[in-house]
């Protein structure tokens, strides 16, 4: 049975493929447009996913798109009318967009990829959600909790995954959604709304949390768990780019002008401290639904999903405060993933069986190779020796080969590498490549077989750091000798890498350790800030040429920028 | 004719002056334009790397450098104004096409010159998109020009439409250049043809925008006329019952569920 899932219009569009309850190949649209977290229909993802897959359209069986259209203009619809009178412009704005093609997306995904309207399926938002992190564990049960943003009407959902599915048994419902607050404060503090939450979240480690107080008044919590969030918390149903309403500002004071400075140092912390809050606040409410959830699902693992899963500090602090044995976070737990949710709840309501867990989160595309000229041949073996010497001589180095990554992170296939104790190499990734705020750590890959020397990771939340999507408390020593690759709380996300995951990189590893004595590199996503992940051989060759990149190795390729 | 098109000429440099004499629009401008030449550059990237003729590919990989670095000036000097304007930034789909002067485009299809960029080189081949680049580095110089012109008052902004000025010149220069090589190499036909089809489509994509967007704003202006009018008493009854921020018992999924859209 070849299902097929689709997500589009909310956050990253992604099509993913799943054949008779296996995974075979996932990919976000955005890797072909090269504009990150590109959000419209994925139309150049799913013909490549069946490519890789090498399945034609009329093999599929079902086609399933991750959410009910007509359920989430119904929500958008009430939204801009409980505005009323100042929602009319975003009002009109929307019944314009999807009287457009949205309201038709039937029609629109029978047309695009050819397969009869009968294929076409809508999953609930929030099943697709459930079904992409349940899926995704080696759990025979777990249960499952969901922090999303913006979907149909709910924001949260409470449920349990089991041989016989998934079952979600609470729910809250839009506005009331800590994903929406987390956005209105980042929008608050000058970031970006929606883009800026990752970026708040790491603000507020540089922060303490002298705003509790008034966050919980906001949050407006009440017996049972469920939010009451106050009139003029959010301006978002008649003003989406200013997420942030009055009822912050009369809590928590003026709001940071967008492009005045950032305060996050010193004595100066205000910006720092009201992340700080939010995110004290955020994991006070969290572990409380989680207490619920436990209670309720009686299972020992977790199973977590939606946008708030991103939030490593929130997955160690689930993981410290040991409720649940092991914790679960599936490499894409926003809304390209839930395109793969998707297509495996499909495939088990349409009678098939599921897989459970996931062996690798390499489902994207094949390198594209167009070797130039200018390559050099390595000798396969001498591949992770030779990326090794010239990390350890201050270079940076990018890593191409194998399938893509499923997710937006790169996980050793489109990477770029640099010793993370070299200042000059650190700087010069930080300011030209990535052009990162100073206050942004890096994340490091280390060996799994000696990350105890310098992380301290939750054992509850082990499965997580393979895809650094938990915070780890770091030694002394890694403080003093890669600073960039710790945030302002003292921890990192590390990405552990152990021999069966990924032999090459980990191979890599070893060579760096056996030569510097040191376990970890600094690794981030082949990319330049604000692209997605380079796609092929020659995107990786025009990022070298036009950044300080020092070298790319692709495949058995090894090409050297011209000096 | 003459009167006609001067005051065309005069209404544009109202437009455009009140643009730019807005600061928060000016920032939007600029973000906009950030954003154009960004997609610029990841076109032109593509389309060097299937271009065959070397001479032209290295025209290309050059050419696309100067838009990531004309989008990297744009999104400086926007960056610099947002700290004096105070105002946040929006995402790329909530562009208001008010603040957008380079391209008013009403879809991602549509590239920052009006050109619809789905495979064009692959479908066209090379001829037809390096005349489609001159057609449009042409337009984008005088855009610029005027755009200096106006910006008197902010030397630093206009400065860098007076730098970007200077490597518009040659991608005008270099695409007329690789035509008029290949008009001596025996294609001057077909350069005509690509030329002539450039402008055209050029002039035909201005006239879809300009009827997509009239027709957009009539449909905003009915749609707010029935929200205060048809919506208005749903409206008022929805704002009374707040939304209930308890929990919910959902209904579980089911296959004939997962056929409905709603």
């Amino acid at each position: 049975m070849n299902v097929l899932g689709l997500s589009a219009f909310g956050g990253a569009s992604a099509a993913a493929l799943v054949r008779d309850g296996v995974p075979v190949a996932a990919l976000r649209e955005e890797r072909f447009s090269g504009k990150k977290n590109d959000a419209t229909f994925p139309r150049r993802a799913a013909r490549g996913v069946l490519r890789c897959a090498g399945v034609s359209e009329r093999e599929l069986d079902a086609v399933v798109f991750y959410e009910k259209p007509l359920r989430r203009f119904e929500r958008t619809i009430v939204s801009r009318m409980r505005a009323f009178p100042r929602g009319a412009r975003a009002f009109a704005d929307d019944v314009f967009l999807w009287l457009g093609d949205r309201l038709w997306l039937a029609d629109k995904i029978s047309e695009e990829l050819q397969v009869p309207r009968e294929k076409v399926l809508f999953c609930e938002h929030h099943l697709a959600h459930a079904a992409a992190a349940f899926w995704a564990s080696p759990c025979e049960q777990a249960a499952i909790l969901i922090l999303d943003g913006e979907g149909e009407w709910p924001s949260t959902s409470l449920g349990r995954g089991s041989q016989q599915g998934i079952e979600l048994f609470s729910q809250l419902r839009h506005p009331h959604s800590l994903s929406l607050l987390a956005s209105a404060v980042a929008s608050y503090c000058g970031l970006e709304s929606r883009p800026g939450e990752p970026l708040l979240f790491a603000l507020a480690t540089h922060g303490e949390p002298r705003y509790l107080r008034q966050f919980e008044t906001l949050l407006g919590c009440g017996a049972s768990g469920e939010l009451r969030f106050g009139e003029g918390v959010f301006r978002l149903p008649w003003n989406p780019a200013s997420g942030f309403g009055p009822a912050l500002v009369a809590e928590l004071g003026e709001a940071r002008e967008a492009g005045s400075r950032l305060r996050y140092e010193g004595t100066q912390r205000r910006d720092a401290d009201v992340a700080a809050s939010l995110q004290a606040a955020l994991e006070a409410l969290v572990l409380r639904w989680a207490r619920e959830l436990q209670a309720r699902a009686g299972c020992a693992d977790l199973c977590l999903g939606g946008d708030l899963a991103w939030n490593s500090s929130l997955v160690a602090r689930l993981g410290r405060e040991a409720l649940f044995q092991r914790i679960f976070v599936p490499l894409d737990p926003g809304d390209a993933g839930a395109a793969l949710g998707a297509a495996l709840y499909a495939t088990k309501l349409l009678g098939g069986e599921v897989a459970r867990g996931l062996d690798h989160g390499f489902l994207g595309e094949q390198l594209i190779g167009d070797p130039q000229p200018s390559a050099r041949r390595l000798e396969p073996a001498a591949i992770p020796d030779e990326i090794a010497r010239r990390l350890s001589c201050g270079q940076l180095v990018g890593w191409m080969h194998g399938r893509a990554e499923w997710g937006p992170r790169a996980l050793g296939h489109r990477s770029l590498l640099a010793d993370a104790r070299s200042q000059s190499a650190v700087d010069r990734l930080r300011r030209l490549v990535k052009r990162r705020e100073p206050w942004l750590a890096f994340s490091p890959a280390v060996l799994a077989e000696r990350a105890g020397e310098c992380f301290e990771i939750p054992t509850q939340a082990l499965a997580c750091s393979r895809a650094m999507q938990v915070a780890a408390a770091t030694s002394a020593e890694l403080r003093a000798q890669a600073p960039s690759l710790v945030a302002g709380d003292g921890t990192s996300r590390p990405q552990l890498v152990s021999r069966d995951a990924d032999a090459d990189f980990h191979a890599m590893l070893s060579c760096f350790a056996a030569r510097t004595g040191v376990p970890y590199v600094l690794h981030t996503s082949l990319n330049q800030r604000g692209d997605a992940i380079v796609r092929g051989e020659s995107d990786a060759l025009a990022l070298m040429e036009r950044t300080p990149i020092d070298a790319v190795v692709v495949e058995d390729r090894l090409y050297e920028a011209r000096v | 004719m003459e009167p006609s098109r001067s005051s065309i000429g005069f209404a544009r440099r109202r437009r455009e002056g009140a643009v730019w004499s807005d600061p928060e629009r000016k920032l939007r401008t600029l973000e906009s334009f950030a954003r154009t030449e960004a997609d610029g550059g990841r076109d032109i990237a593509a389309a060097a790397r299937k271009a065959s003729d070397p001479e032209l590919r290295a025209h290309l990989q050059r050419h696309a450098r100067d838009e990531v670095r004309h989008a990297e000036l744009f999104h400086r000097r926007a960056q610099e104004l947002r700290a004096q304007v105070g105002v946040g930034v929006q995402r790329d789909d909530e562009l208001d096409p008010r603040y957008d002067l380079s391209r008013g485009r009403p879809a991602s299809e549509v590239d920052a010159h009006g050109f619809l960029k789905l495979a064009l080189f692959d479908e066209l081949g090379e001829v037809a998109y390096v005349a489609m680049l001159h057609v449009a580095e042409q337009r984008a110089a005088e855009l610029f020009q005027r755009h200096s012109r106006l910006l008197h008052e902010d030397p630093a902004t206009q400065a860098i439409f007076l730098e970007i000025l200077k490597d518009e010149k040659y991608h005008v220069a270099y695409t007329r250049t690789t035509l008029e090589r290949w008009r001596a190499q025996g294609r001057a036909s077909e350069v005509k043809a690509a030329l002539k089809s450039a402008r055209g489509s050029s002039f035909l994509e201005a006239w879809k925008r300009l009827g997509l967007r009239s027709t957009a704003g009539f449909g905003r202006v009915v749609l707010c006329l029935a929200y205060f009018t048809i919506a208005a008493p749903f409206a008022l009854g929805l704002r009374r019952r707040s939304a209930d921020g308890s929990w919910d018992v959902p209904q579980p999924g089911t296959l004939q569920s997962l056929r409905e859209q709603g």
